[in-house]
């Protein structure tokens, strides 16, 4: 028993010797992991090279919804990090913090401390997705991806088809084929995002009363009083009873498998997924997302921004905001831009990224980082380019626990547009009850 | 000879049993020892293959996060400290409680014995938000002790010890009293050499509640250097074969020490039967 | 109680000290914090915060994804605690019956115990992963399984997953009872019934009653509390928030979703359930049987 207790206190003392570091120390939390998570210890690494004064430390939190309700758990607890990545479907919960001063909006992080990067240098349709009401730039847009559709080149060949669909008409129109040859037409890798949230701004239409949350708190979802939305959802459990469409389940991994063992020809996923398929997936091309014809009367617009922005936490020093201010600048810069575009496949952010990757030709040697960019700056659209709706990642709840039942025929499609409805008026005015 | 048709039987049916606990662990082990490619082209595999050292190597050894230097090594000793320390803080404080309920006449003794015994009722789980803004408010988080002492303030163990101590017979205490033991003691010279093998079953059950925590730590450590093994499944990453091998070390410990002691874990629990 | 004791005296609070200390600040300080959240609504941050009466209950009444929860938390541990306890006295009966090997086939047995739910939810991952899971795909030749679309099939999943590691528990404690019925006791009965099975369910299993309650309460708390890691590492509720204990919805909508006030009233109604079935033990159940 004695020598089990002095192992342990010998143990004990040992491991509190922790890391001392005489330059400022700046953490930076974030929801990414694996090889996504190694280049943004890999840009902090980077960073802390280049100079001497500060230290950036990243702290991987497991997922996205890990990350920020770690982030918001340590705020309330007072040990919150300065920057933290939180997800699209967590703006609108961020953005309204900046009066309460939880959040320093980026401008006017930039206006007291100095950052050289402007507003204005960053991507329109990326930073009035993180902006305020009023049009001020509040997270620093980071890891920003749309969502995109990977075809598998040889399936479409062995059929006998030779460009990839545009429309999903024309995929309605091919799909029989590549079923008949015993694979898998199309397989998805998340409801809310790619078929609920990015089929409204697809096709240029309003997913929210007050104008998208822009204009006013937003009190109901529009999904059931939609046509082409209820449409939509007709013809993919359509397709999904003929076979044309396989539903894996809600792990973004187990839909996108089909598709790395050359089993589906198409998949709707993330820009940034194509880097785990280079080498698996023998010749695929990255597209945009089709769209319905019959809706937009041929015309394309733009989808929303997915992905993460950095936000900038209150209630630390000056002197490690301006070390904050300085990564800031550093990850801003056309190089560091360029490179997480290219490493990652997430769209470049910056207006200075792009022109530098168009100076050296870099869309010519890697054509699959072109679609991001090109689907995300269509123009036309009359909708705001984001959503301003609070607890929206309940609300992405309440969206997968009626796709089930819808696809397996346990309730109507109206019925569960309209479930969805509900349940989300019901959180959508909770949310407004704490403002 | 019905007596050995029964005994066959027997045997059939506990050979059944055996075959189900051990097959699934069995097969995830197998496979660990196997390329990825074998298990994304003919899945989980019955047989060893030729990348044991290779895959458990490069799990044991590979330095994740910022730092580098978190590596699965690192990981063990931070659940070994935990558990260590749950369960040593849990059955200590345990002990002493279980003997204040049992061996003082007081008349708040039922309100403290619910005190006490109300708090099983409340796992972690469904207070995990609050738990974590008390130990920030205390500033524990990122520190062993805000790994430990949290998870140690469970009563299960009380329970068992208050179970226990009923048990012992009268006259100990009526001896002990005649010998002029104060209630300091008795506990020291009586009590605990009589609750040897009880100890040493709550220490066990302690250590592999501490060990197999998951939520908590999770949570309460933003800095790498405290991660654990159980919370590092949801941090790992590698080819299909790495996870594989990590599930299988990081069940190596409780089962080691569940079938090292045994005979005390069993002795001890079902003492009081 | 015990008739020798101490006099209520100093020392009795300074044994009590160190537990009640760490219960009373990590404990019933976040539970004080949990009832503040059920009766108030506030933004994720803590801002905004007002005092709401019952709004948070009527919230989760009115929401059917928390009657779904609270039907599968049921359906589950009850499904959990027959099929374990079943399964476990089976073996516990055949154990002791062997001559040879008790202590072998003891080993054998008793480890999975030992393995964390969340592992065991990792493990069973791999055999119902649709690419190479064994048991995904021997059900699915069998019926169409398929967990992300039947809320049947999930079931099955979930009971597999569950079961698997507690059957461990429920052996080696009806092995121990088993154990603790005296010979004598054993050798009458023989005289007076020939029937080995008759006599086990006359004889042997009233006398194993104490530890059959014990193990149901046991059971029942694992499923509802302890299947929280395997939850979250196998169907994290699909199809459709079906698989979704109360523990494990108070936590996704707390948690997950921030609403700390909807997180509080289902946190408040899970601790009454606990206690209401504890009362139900200790006054119904306990002084019913006689132990031995």
């Amino acid at each position: 028993m004695k020598k089990i207790l002095s192992i342990f206190t010998i143990l004990f003392t040992f491991s509190f010797t922790s890391h001392s570091y005489s330059k400022t120390e700046i953490h930076w939390w974030y929801g990414n992991s694996g090889f996504l998570g190694d280049v943004i210890i890999e840009i902090a690494n980077r960073f802390n090279a280049s100079q001497d004064q500060y230290t950036v430390i990243p702290t991987g939190k497991g997922s996205y919804e890990d990350n920020m309700a770690a982030t918001i758990a340590a705020f309330r607890a007072g040990d919150q990090p300065h920057y933290s990545q939180v997800y699209d479907a967590g703006a609108a919960i961020m953005v309204a913090q900046v009066k309460n001063g939880v959040v320093i909006g980026f401008e006017e992080m930039a206006e007291k401390y100095g950052i050289k990067v402007d507003a204005d240098n960053y991507i329109p349709g990326i930073k009035n997705f993180y902006a305020d009401s009023d049009g001020k730039m509040i997270g620093v847009p980071f890891n920003s991806s749309t969502c995109l559709m990977y075809a598998n080149m040889d399936i479409l060949k062995e059929v006998g088809i030779e460009s990839v669909p545009k429309t999903y008409e024309e995929f309605e129109a091919m799909a029989p084929k590549i079923k008949a040859a015993g694979y898998i037409p199309l397989v998805q890798s998340h409801f809310p995002w790619i078929w609920t949230e990015n089929f409204f701004s697809r096709h240029n239409l309003l997913m929210t009363d007050g104008n998208n949350g822009y204009d006013a708190v937003p009190t109901k979802t529009l999904f059931a009083e939609t046509d082409a939305f209820v449409m939509h959802w007709k013809k993919v459990k359509e397709w999904y009873e003929k076979g044309l469409y396989g539903y894996k389940g809600r792990a973004w991994g187990d839909n996108q498998a089909p598709f790395i063992a050359g089993e589906a020809a198409f998949w709707f996923g993330s820009a940034a997924s194509f880097g785990g398929m280079k080498g698996v997936v023998p010749n695929f091309t990255v597209n945009h997302i089709p769209y319905w014809d019959s809706v937009t009367g041929g015309k394309e617009y733009p989808t929303f921004i997915g992905g993460a922005a950095n936000w900038i936490l209150n209630g630390h020093t000056e002197e490690e905001y301006k070390g904050l201010a300085k990564f800031i600048e550093f990850m801003g810069s056309p190089e560091m831009d360029l490179y997480y575009h290219n490493m990652t496949g997430y769209s470049a952010v910056t207006k200075g990224g792009i022109e530098l990757a168009e100076t050296i030709n870099f869309y010519r040697a890697s054509p699959y980082h072109k679609a991001v960019g090109e689907q995300l700056s269509l123009e036309g659209s009359t909708i705001p380019g984001g959503y301003r709706a609070g607890n929206w990642p309940q609300i992405r709840e309440v969206i997968y626990e009626n796709v089930e039942p819808m696809l397996n025929g346990k309730i109507s499609i109206e019925k569960g547009l309209k479930n969805m409805d509900k349940g989300a008026a019901k959180l959508l005015k909770q949310f407004a009850k704490t403002l | 000879m019905t007596r050995l048709i029964t005994s066959g039987f027997s045997h059939f049916i506990l050979f059944i049993g055996i075959f189900i606990m051990i097959v699934p662990v069995w097969m995830i082990f197998a496979s660990s020892t196997h390329s990825g490619l074998t298990i994304n082209t003919q899945g989980l595999q019955m047989f060893l293959g030729d990348s044991f050292y290779e895959n458990y190597l490069r799990v044991l050894l590979y330095k994740g996060g910022f730092f580098k230097e978190i590596t699965a090594l690192k990981m063990f000793l931070n659940s070994f400290i935990m558990a260590t320390g749950v369960a040593i803080l849990s059955v200590i404080t345990s002990l002493m409680a279980a003997y204040a309920l049992v061996y003082f006449r007081t008349k708040y003794a039922t309100l403290l014995f619910w005190m006490i015994f109300v708090t099983i009722l409340v796992p972690l789980e469904l207070r995990i938000f609050p738990t974590y803004s008390v130990m920030a408010e205390l500033n524990l988080v990122n520190s062993y002790f805000g790994l430990i002492v949290p998870i140690s303030a469970s009563a299960i163990a009380t329970l068992f010890f208050r179970q226990f101590y009923k048990t012992v017979p009268d006259e100990l205490l009526e001896s002990a009293k005649l010998d002029g033991a104060n209630t300091w003691r008795f506990f020291i010279d009586f009590l605990l050499p009589l609750s040897k093998t009880m100890i040493v079953a709550m220490l066990i059950f302690m250590f592999v509640f501490g060990y197999n925590q998951y939520l908590w730590p999770l949570l309460v450590t933003s800095s790498e250097q405290y991660w654990t093994v159980v919370m590092g499944l949801k941090m790992m990453s590698g080819s299909i074969v790495h996870r594989f091998a990590f599930v299988m070390m990081s069940m190596v410990p409780p089962i080691l020490i569940i079938i090292v002691l045994q005979k005390h874990f069993i002795k001890g629990v079902f003492q009081d039967k | 109680m015990k008739k020798v004791q101490f006099k209520s005296s100093y020392s009795q609070y300074l044994f009590l000290a160190p537990q009640l200390g760490i219960l009373l600040i990590f404990l019933y300080w976040p539970i004080i914090q949990t009832f503040r959240d059920a009766f108030t609504m506030q933004d994720a941050f803590g801002f905004g915060t007002q005092f709401v009466w019952f709004d948070n209950f009527l919230f989760i009444f009115d929401d059917p994804a928390y009657w779904i929860a609270f039907k599968f938390t049921i359906i589950y541990s009850f499904v959990i605690t027959l099929i374990t306890a079943s399964i476990g006295l089976l073996l516990a009966v055949q154990a002791n019956n062997v001559m040879h090997g008790k202590s072998a086939y003891k080993t054998l047995l008793i480890w999975p115990y030992a393995i964390a739910p969340a592992v065991v939810g990792v493990m069973a991952n791999y055999f119902f992963s649709e690419r190479f899971g064994l048991l995904y795909h021997l059900f699915n030749n069998l019926w169409g399984f398929n967990w992300y679309e039947s809320v049947f099939d999930s079931y099955i999943y979930l009971i597999i997953a569950g079961s698997w590691k507690q059957i461990s528990a429920n052996f080696i404690f009806f092995l121990a009872g088993l154990q603790a019925i005296q010979r004598s006791v054993i050798e009458a009965s023989m005289i007076d019934c020939k029937n080995s099975i008759r006599r086990f369910w006359t004889i042997t299993f009233p006398l194993l009653m104490p530890t059959t309650f014990f193990l149901i309460i046991i059971n029942i708390t694992y499923a509802f509390f302890d299947t929280f890691g395997i939850i979250d590492t196998t169907t994290i509720g699909a199809p459709s928030g079906e698989t979704r204990t109360l523990v494990y919805k108070a936590y996704m909508d707390g948690f997950r979703g921030l609403d700390l006030g909807s997180a509080g009233a289902q946190s408040i109604m899970m601790m009454f359930i606990v206690l209401f079935i504890t009362i139900f033990q200790f006054r119904y159940i306990e002084g019913r049987i006689h132990y031995n």
